[in-house]
């Protein structure tokens, strides 16, 4: 065996041996890769039934249905007080920017639907007509679109129909928040919170609301 | 033999260079996957992108799941998901006892709620609020502010095992706020002037009755405070060398622009802005070998 090559195995071997030793333990890894495998199969069966089950739903709904009411009544106070979750709808497997395929806009409108009851029904324990759902639904999908072309565009000062679309975003993402936080008692960042699974805990959740400077 | 010694070299130094790399911490300073932030409206992204709190945006406990992207919300990659980069995602806590309004005086209090949780990162930012009163007269003097810093940071390390690691961050340059946004408006449709005055944010340097002499006042104030910070911070890690305690101004230096200010109340940092702080804070600190995630 010629020197670099004695050099190279022994990196090798041992390279291998220190990323399996501090990558994860054998065991522990082995276990937690299943376990993994089982939580995201389920994951998986779980959301295909949501989806079933609300892509009938949404084919019974008629056509038109009534527009976004922006002339809700003010934001209430706060959110009730909710213990730590976990994520109450199971996000698909699949990478999110693929959502934003239009041909996949009524999938995108039955997950973000599910999510929307089952999280209203585990916060507020009372359940949302299709009516209501599909309404917030529609504000979200708003908010979305909003946010993302705020993100993927910057506006050019002189070009006053691109500062005209960012102040349209602009307001399309506050008014968004407030009729959710309206209909909901929350706004869209703490409603999303949960469906996440708390990734904060607060400290001291349950301080009154005072004012902020 | 010769091939033998030169297999166990090469062993040697990929074992020396991987675990390095993979573990590049000061010897005894535990890893820091047990967060806790302590801080004000700032570390709560209020009115960062969406009206009053982003928890996902805070530069420092900020998150980007599946549902963030989902809704195509921006991504701060706050120190929370650079620890999660760097050091993994398992046994992770992510807590935060900031509290919107809250001035050093708090501190104690905030500090208090790590008594029992192990935690082995703590960050502090709070000051803006001593700095912003309703009139100048009313902040508080250097020795006010050096007690309760110092009962604060003493709490704190009383809770926190040997290996934590503090880090300390300077108030933000406050009055130039008033400068960024006299030429902003807010949403594209209000002058910046007319909400500070509706909603009262910030009145010792953004009230119309604030003058450029409280504005002078209220920033050497603040460098003040901020020197405070600094000495203090350094002075505990002298006496605690067995914990990893550090400060940095980079929040004060960093040259924010208009852009950076919210677009809502045009007084707090925007999402823009909370990345910038955490990604300057990052790289300015205790972890800054620790490069995934950026």
């Amino acid at each position: 065996m010629n020197r670099i090559k004695a050099f190279f195995l022994g990196a090798g071997a041992v390279g291998a041996i220190a990323f399996l030793l501090f990558a994860n333990p054998p065991a522990e890894r082995l276990v937690k890769e299943g376990e993994q495998a089982e939580r995201w199969r389920a994951r998986a069966e779980a959301a295909e039934r949501e989806l079933d089950l609300l892509r009938t739903r949404l084919e019974s709904l008629p056509e038109s249905q009534q527009a976004v009411s922006l002339s809700s009544s003010a934001a209430k106070p706060r959110a009730p007080t909710c213990a730590p979750s976990t994520p109450t709808v199971s996000p698909p497997v699949s990478y999110p920017d693929a959502w934003l395929d239009p041909a996949r806009q009524e999938e995108w409108n039955a997950l973000v639907s599910s999510a929307l009851e089952n999280e209203v029904e585990r916060r507020l324990g009372h359940t949302l007509s299709p009516e209501r759902v599909e309404r917030l639904v529609e504000t979200l999908r708003r908010l979305r679109d909003a946010s993302i072309g705020l993100r993927s565009e910057f506006p050019d000062p002189k070009d006053p129909d691109s500062l005209r679309d960012q102040l349209a975003r602009e307001i399309m993402l506050v008014e968004s928040d407030r009729i959710i936080r309206a209909e909901l008692g929350i706004g869209v960042s703490d409603f999303l919170r949960g469906l996440d699974g708390n990734p904060v805990e607060e400290v001291f959740p349950t301080k009154p609301i005072e004012p902020v400077r | 033999m010769k091939t033998h010694s030169r297999l166990m070299l090469g062993g040697m130094l990929t074992a020396i260079l991987g675990v390095g790399s993979a573990f590049a911490l000061e010897p005894g300073q535990s890893a820091p996957k047990r967060l806790y932030s302590n801080g004000d409206s700032t570390t709560r992204a209020f009115n960062a992108n969406l009206p009053l709190d982003n928890l996902n945006l805070s530069w420092v406990n900020g998150y980007y799941g599946f549902w963030e992207k989902f809704f195509g919300l921006p991504n701060v990659k706050s120190h929370n998901q650079r620890i999660d980069a760097n050091f993994g995602k398992n046994n992770r806590e992510n807590w935060t006892a900031a509290e919107n309004g809250d001035d050093m005086s708090k501190l104690v209090t905030q500090a208090s709620g790590t008594a029992g949780k192990n935690a082995t990162y703590a960050t502090v930012l709070l000051g803006s609020n001593d700095a912003c009163r309703d009139s100048v007269a009313d902040l508080p003097t250097p020795q006010q502010f050096r007690i309760r810093f110092r009962d604060g940071i003493n709490t704190l390390l009383a809770n926190l095992a040997p290996g934590a690691t503090v880090q300390v961050l300077a108030i933000p340059n406050v009055p130039r706020v008033y400068q960024m946004g006299l030429r902003k408006k807010a949403l594209g449709l209000v002058d910046c002037p007319l909400v500070w005055k509706t909603t009262g944010h910030c009145a010792s340097v953004l009230s119309p009755n604030a003058t450029d002499a409280d504005r002078a006042f209220v920033l050497s104030r603040v460098m003040e405070y901020n020197a405070i910070l600094k000495i203090v911070t350094e002075n505990k890690q002298r006496q605690q060398p067995d914990k990893f305690i550090s400060f940095t101004d980079v929040s004060f230096t960093y040259p924010f622009r208009q852009r950076e200010l919210s677009n809502l109340d045009c007084f707090h940092p925007s999402s823009e802005a909370q990345e910038i702080l955490s990604r300057e804070t990052w790289n300015a600190g205790p972890f800054k070998a620790h490069q995934n995630g950026n």
